[in-house]
């Protein structure tokens, strides 16, 4: 019998939104003194995005074995979004400083959180085994 | 990996923040670079500019210095007759450098510098705490 056991392909899901996240907004903060240059943020990721599933869409029938194979649904391409305040320097730039620095934080401390609780989910299943062996 | 990444970008964000830095030591080391032949033009103040462009060898966008410029505002002329660079009329050119500008600038550079350092260390302290997990 094997449990439905989602936890860690949830928590495998949501860190590598969480470290997605950080990279664009490190680029925002590369950026900050770029000419119209615009800050970019993930677009918050739903329960199927994190499993890297799409969530009830159409897909094509193969009739015919010469048919091309559709493409398998892309795993950790999350979608970015604007994320630009109306407010920009004289050059076009967008980017605000300490914005950024708060989303970082934030991103830093949810990934504090799911490895956490990884760890938490894993010292469980370790006590489960350990009640099996005595 | 997307925090390696990460990391990338902030290093680039450094590199062109350190070259914006020495940029701006050079225009005030120049600050009084007059020129070395009667009524010749002073050294001209020099600028940079970024731009945020797709680098082909990692295949991620890093900012990069788009280009270098001039400061095309009028120099400062003094009255000194007996400077080796003054003019017939006794006027000499002094470079377009104002060092108050140049300080606020110095100053923002470092900013940006440490925000880049900070994005920094949180992508290389979340890769520490992944890696915990195998402990």
């Amino acid at each position: 019998m094997q449990p439905r056991v989602l936890l860690f392909e949830l928590m495998s899901g949501r860190s590598r939104w969480l470290a997605e996240r950080q990279a664009v907004l490190s680029r925002n903060v590369a950026n900050a003194d770029t000419p119209g240059f615009r800050p970019r943020d993930l677009e918050p990721a739903g329960f199927a995005d994190l499993l890297g599933r799409k969530a009830g869409g159409l897909e094509p029938v193969r009739t015919s074995p010469v048919h091309l194979a559709p493409a398998p649904p892309e795993r950790g391409a999350f979608r970015t979004v604007d994320a630009g305040g109306a407010e920009a320097s004289p050059s076009g730039n967008a980017v605000a400083l300490p914005e950024q620095m708060q989303k970082m934080a934030a991103t830093e401390l949810d990934h504090q959180l799911t490895t956490h609780l990884y760890r938490r989910y894993m010292a469980l299943l370790r006590t489960a085994l350990g009640a099996l062996q005595s | 990996m997307d925090l390696e990444s990460a990391m990338t970008i902030a290093a680039a964000g450094m590199k062109a923040q350190s070259v914006r830095l020495r940029v701006t030591a050079e225009n005030l080391a120049n600050a009084e670079s007059t020129a070395s032949t009667p009524g010749g033009d002073p050294f001209q103040r020099k600028t940079v500019s970024f731009a945020n462009r797709r680098d082909a060898a990692t295949g991620l966008e890093l900012v990069t210095i788009d280009r270098y410029g001039v400061d095309r505002s009028p120099f400062e002329r003094r009255y000194e007759p007996g400077h080796p660079a003054a003019d017939a009329a006794g006027y000499v050119k002094y470079p377009n450098v104002n060092p108050l500008l140049e300080l606020a600038d110095m100053r923002e550079a470092q900013r940006s510098y440490e925000a880049n350092l900070n994005a920094l260390q949180l992508a290389r302290a979340m890769i520490g705490r992944t890696l915990d997990l195998l402990r």
